[in-house]
């Protein structure tokens, strides 16, 4: 593990985590925390509150009315839907990427289209489930963002440059690190919810998953899979070298209901298309 | 580097085509098969294609 984490130190340049994020975490911790204090923290960073609200009233969370404040967020969706809420643009606002490295918008579509399938494959379970989901599907690929941020050349002649097939064995040894685990570092060190953590750590292994998690693990995992074959964006990869059957199984899905399922999530990431682009 | 943004700015021969590249490696399970096969079906009705079955 030492080696494990002295490769990623060297990667990184590693972003640090954001103020606003350090201190929602310390305070959900606390079970007697009132929304009020936490729409506090919140409303420190206006750009954040800004892409919140924005991210609270699109297609994603499927209100019918404006949710015009943190406070009102908190009360409608929980606290930690929150946090997933703020983890996903703070995200966004500290792995800025340089376009000639990586087609940011491009990738996010990816990431968003993972996200809301991911939510819809999970869609009989309960609105929390179904935001985990769709928080692991956007955060899934956020390893991919540090190797790029941190190490352009190496990154573009990986998956750029690279004509063989760039499945997570050869970023393995390339990088030393799978996108996976490099993921994985980054989320630990911003104190990411264990579920997101896992699905970061086991998208493309979803059978490593611990148990409680191996649902929304594979949902994560087939929302890539159909996101790549309905050819949503680009998330660096142009091949899929796996498939697990044992992910498709565990989601009890039918084909049928899969097809539904597609044209649903279709439907929102066409509707939610602006707020993809403006993010 | 190769992008697409979009289904929709694709013909049903370039969607099937990119489908087989990214799908090469996994097209002999059965179900990534069925997968496929929908995939197809819901690109060709939400892009007015001519679907082949």
């Amino acid at each position: 593990m030492d080696n494990f984490q002295s490769v990623v130190d060297q990667l990184a340049n590693l972003p640090s985590v954001p103020v606003v994020v350090q201190k929602l975490h310390m305070l959900i911790q606390d079970d007697g925390v009132g929304s009020r204090e936490v729409a506090k923290i919140v409303e420190t960073d206006s750009a954040l509150v800004a892409r919140v609200l924005k991210l609270v009233n699109s297609s994603f969370y499927g209100m019918t009315q404006s949710v015009l404040s943190v406070e009102e967020a908190i009360s409608i969706f929980g606290f930690n839907t929150l946090h997933q809420l703020v983890l996903s643009t703070a995200v966004f606002n500290t792995l800025d990427i340089d376009e000639s490295t990586l087609d940011i918008n491009s990738f996010w579509r990816h990431s968003f289209g993972v996200g809301v399938f991911a939510k819809h494959l999970r869609s009989s379970a309960s609105k929390e489930i179904q935001s985990e989901a769709l928080t692991g599907g956007i955060l899934h690929d956020i390893g991919r963002l540090v190797i790029a941020k941190s190490n352009p050349t190496k990154f573009e002649a990986f998956y750029f440059e690279r004509k063989a097939v760039t499945g997570i064995e050869q970023e393995a040894e390339f990088f030393d690190h799978d996108h996976q685990q490099i993921g994985e570092m980054l989320a630990k060190k911003w104190n990411f919810p264990d579920p997101i953590v896992a699905v970061i750590r086991s998208h493309h292994t979803p059978s490593d998953a611990p148990d409680e998690y191996k649902k929304l693990v594979a949902a994560v995992n087939i929302a890539d899979l159909l996101c790549h074959m309905m050819q949503i964006g680009y998330s660096a990869s142009s091949y899929a070298t796996e498939f697990d059957s044992e992910a498709w199984q565990c989601l009890d899905i039918s084909m049928d209901e899969l097809k539904g399922h597609i044209h649903s999530a279709l439907n929102e990431i066409d509707e939610a298309s602006q707020i993809l682009k403006n993010l | 580097m190769e992008r697409i943004n979009d289904y929709k700015s694709l013909d049903i021969t370039e969607f099937h085509k990119q489908l087989e590249k990214f799908l090469s490696m996994i097209l002999h399970y059965e179900e990534v098969q069925q997968m496929a096969r929908i995939a197809e079906e819901v690109f060709c009705e939400r892009t007015d294609s001519p679907c082949e079955s």
